[in-house]
């Protein structure tokens, strides 16, 4: 009960005792109020005191000590607060008790994860560019191809061949581009001779290669590198310039190919042909996916440059010829191996793990500082400089936050597997691509998406460069029936009606529809075979082009590998996403003419 | 002689609470009454008192009232409720039960001196 209006004073008390209430009631905290409640009845008592004939020196020492007993009083009048009060502030209590133990075993946790994070290091125990160079040393100098090539820049004038970028590659027009080859025929012939080379043999290296540099005209600073060089650099910053170097000879003979066959020279094409194969062939060293996806890209060209000689020049291709590159380009890869291996990323993994985290010996370990200021760098550099402060404090959360490395693996390994499954498995059985979904699932998590950041950083658009092969394998199969049709036509004087012509005598079987599982369309159209698959929207439309709103062929895109729930959808939304047409693999798609058939007459007739 | 506090502790709230089950009484009266009746035992210090009787306030086992005393001044007048009455009734018992068996073990009488002082408070 709170004290009434016009309430003693401590002033009517002797000035000890007034000023022993007045300590009380100030060291009690309380509220107002309360104050006054507390000083009415201590004035009372010590008056009543007083007036019982104690003296004020013996109430000051009977009342005990000020301090306990403001304590005591905050205390006990804190209980007779409202009950909202009191709920309130338990409940604050108790969330601040809670807090304060959360934030105690927080901090004894980031100790923990602190003294983890920046005492562990990693233990570099592979220095897998040295076993790269050092395979490459075991090869025979005689089956290198890139001193050859190295020799074959020189005499394409480097830097400036390396640079064009015309129609013809190497020149605007077809008449330039045919001297220019003629004044570089002994280049040319040095890139088919290094390209008939059975290993590429370039020494992987962070550094910029000398003597490509001095091959292309560059003066060159560095040293070229020791075979004992110490550096044992992240693998994922090997530079890889042969491919640039090598993507740009096989055009070049691509182009002189296309010369060669203008001009009813069957070998100089069937040359090229097989060179820019043997060079699809060698840019898979190491088994790095980019290297794969360039090997592609070089199948892929010469399947087109064999597929233009078909309709422009056939006649300037004997039967043997034909059947020469056929057996040619159906020999890739001549390792036998898938075209897509994955091992090179497994190397780029295995590499980073070792940088990143530390080595329990069984397979185990944490995150390091210098681990991860390496993964969120991506460098090349090995001569990392220090964490900075606010690195070495935020940084050990990623060992509560990261995978181990054990877990890391698992998951890196189990998404390749699921590729390299999803890779040996035909287009029309496969669906979706289960390995594109995983990675969008994990970027959309952002809890998993942290976990496995080396893993989400390192997995590349696998679904998509696994499409590319399959692509491949279809141009590949098409330009076989293109082949056998033309066999077949010189032999009867009349295009195949089916694919039962030609199969099993010119071809094995039928090419696959990758899209349905059924024999391609096989159709004959102006007086030219149309080998085709239905394309994304599943429908045979007879072989007929897909255009875009601009009337441009984009026949590549019906190729592109839509999962059958996805067609079912935009079918029944009549979407324009979907390429209403079918995918044509032979012939190319129409463009201007490359140069007026030599032999206009020999062309193939009409069934 | 002095009471450990821990003692005190339980015994000084049924001390009170015995005290006003007769009438009710302001502060320094409870202080002088508790000395006088268990001969110093009991005799606790306002800072002990005060707090004491704040707490059986907010449990309601006790109510406080101001009033004007006969010398004119006002006081605060404390009295047992009936939920008071209930709970001194059921601690006393206890107490009696715990003097007992203090007895029994041979705590007395001199050594139970105290005891028989506190039951003759609680009487």
């Amino acid at each position: 009960m709170s004290a009434p209006r016009g309430s003693d004073e401590p002033a009517a008390l002797p000035a000890a005792l007034a000023s022993l209430v007045e300590g009380v009631v100030k060291r009690t905290k309380l509220w107002r109020r309360e104050r006054a409640d507390v000083r009415r009845e201590l004035v009372t008592h010590f008056a009543d005191g007083l007036e019982s004939g104690a003296s004020a020196s013996e109430l000051q020492e009977s009342f005990g000590d000020p301090k306990s007993a403001a304590k005591l009083i905050r205390r006990s009048k804190k209980r007779n607060r409202p009950l909202w009060w009191r709920a309130t502030a338990g409940t604050i209590k108790a969330g601040a008790k809670a807090a304060g133990a959360v934030l105690a075993l927080l901090f004894v946790g980031y100790a923990v994860m602190f003294v983890l994070y920046n005492t562990g290091k990693p233990n570099v125990t592979r220095n897998y560019v040295a076993e790269m160079r050092a395979e490459v040393d075991a090869i025979p100098m005689e089956d290198r191809a890139w001193p050859v090539y190295l020799r074959a820049i020189r005499l394409l004038d480097g830097e400036a061949w390396a640079r064009a970028d015309h129609e013809w590659v190497v020149a605007p027009t077809r008449d330039e581009a045919a001297a220019w080859l003629n004044a570089h025929a002994e280049g040319i012939a040095t890139v088919r001779a290094a390209a008939a080379k059975p290993a590429l043999g370039y020494k992987f290296s962070h550094r910029v290669d000398p003597e490509l540099e001095m091959a292309n005209g560059r003066s060159v600073e560095e040293e070229p590198i020791a075979d004992d060089d110490p550096l044992n650099g992240v693998v994922v910053g090997v530079l890889l310039p042969y491919l640039r170097e090598l993507k740009q000879m096989a055009q070049t003979l691509w182009i002189d190919a296309r010369v060669a066959i203008s001009g009813g020279d069957g070998d100089r094409f069937v040359s090229d042909v097989d060179a820019i194969l043997g060079i699809a062939d060698q840019v898979r060293a190491g088994g790095f996916l980019i290297g794969d996806l360039v090997s592609i890209s070089l199948v892929s060209l010469a399947s087109r440059t064999i597929d233009e000689a078909l309709v422009e020049s056939a006649s300037a291709l004997d039967d043997d010829a034909l059947r020469r590159v056929a057996h040619r380009l159906n020999a890739y890869p001549s390792d036998g191996g898938p075209i897509i291996r994955l091992s090179g990323e497994r190397t780029f993994f295995e590499d980073f793990l070792q940088r990143v985290y530390t080595d329990d010996s069984k397979g185990g370990g944490l995150p390091t500082a210098e681990g991860w200021r390496l993964a969120s760098q991506l460098s090349s550099d090995p001569a990392l400089p220090q964490p900075t402060i606010g690195e070495r404090m935020l940084g050990p959360v990623t060992v509560l936050t990261f995978a181990d490395r054990r877990a890391m693996r698992e998951e890196y390994e189990r998404l390749i597997n699921l590729a390299l499954a999803e890779h040996a498995t035909p287009m029309w059985e496969r669906g979706a691509s289960r390995i594109d979904a995983e990675l969008a699932a994990m970027r959309a998590d952002p809890l998993k998406r942290m976990r496995f950041q080396i893993v989400h950083s390192m997995a590349p658009s696998l679904g998509a460069a696994l499409q590319q092969a399959d692509k491949l394998a279809a141009r590949r199969s098409a330009t076989n029936g293109a082949i056998a049709a033309e066999l077949f036509r010189r032999r009867s004087g009349a295009w195949p009606d089916s694919w039962d012509d030609l199969a099993p005598d010119l071809i094995p079987a039928a090419p696959i529809d990758p899209f349905t599982g059924r024999p391609m369309g096989l159709r004959i159209v102006d007086d030219v075979p149309r080998i085709y698959s239905v394309g994304q929207d599943l429908d045979d439309d007879a072989g007929a082009w897909v255009f875009d709103d601009d009337g441009e062929v984009v026949n590549h895109r019906a190729g592109d590998w839509l999962p059958r729930e996805e067609v079912e959808r935009l079918r029944a939304e009549s979407s324009h996403e979907m390429f209403d047409g079918d995918w044509v693999l032979f012939p190319p798609p129409p463009r201007e003419p490359i140069a007026a058939p030599i032999e206009a007459e020999a062309l193939p007739s009409s069934q | 002689m002095k009471i450990e506090r821990e003692l005190l502790r339980g015994a000084g709230p049924i001390a009170v609470m015995s005290l006003l089950s007769r009438r009710e009484m302001y502060g320094y009266e409870l202080v002088e009454a508790l000395s006088q009746r268990t001969g110093g035992v009991l005799a606790m210090g306002q800072s002990t008192l005060y707090p004491l009787l704040y707490n059986l306030e907010a449990k309601e086992l006790i109510a406080s009232e101001w009033r004007e005393a006969k010398s004119g001044r006002e006081r605060r007048y404390y009295k047992l409720t009936p939920k008071g009455r209930k709970r001194l009734a059921a601690d006393s018992e206890q107490w009696r039960a715990l003097a007992g068996a203090m007895n029994a073990l041979g705590l007395g009488p001199e050594p139970a001196a105290f005891g028989a002082r506190l039951q003759g408070a609680l009487a």
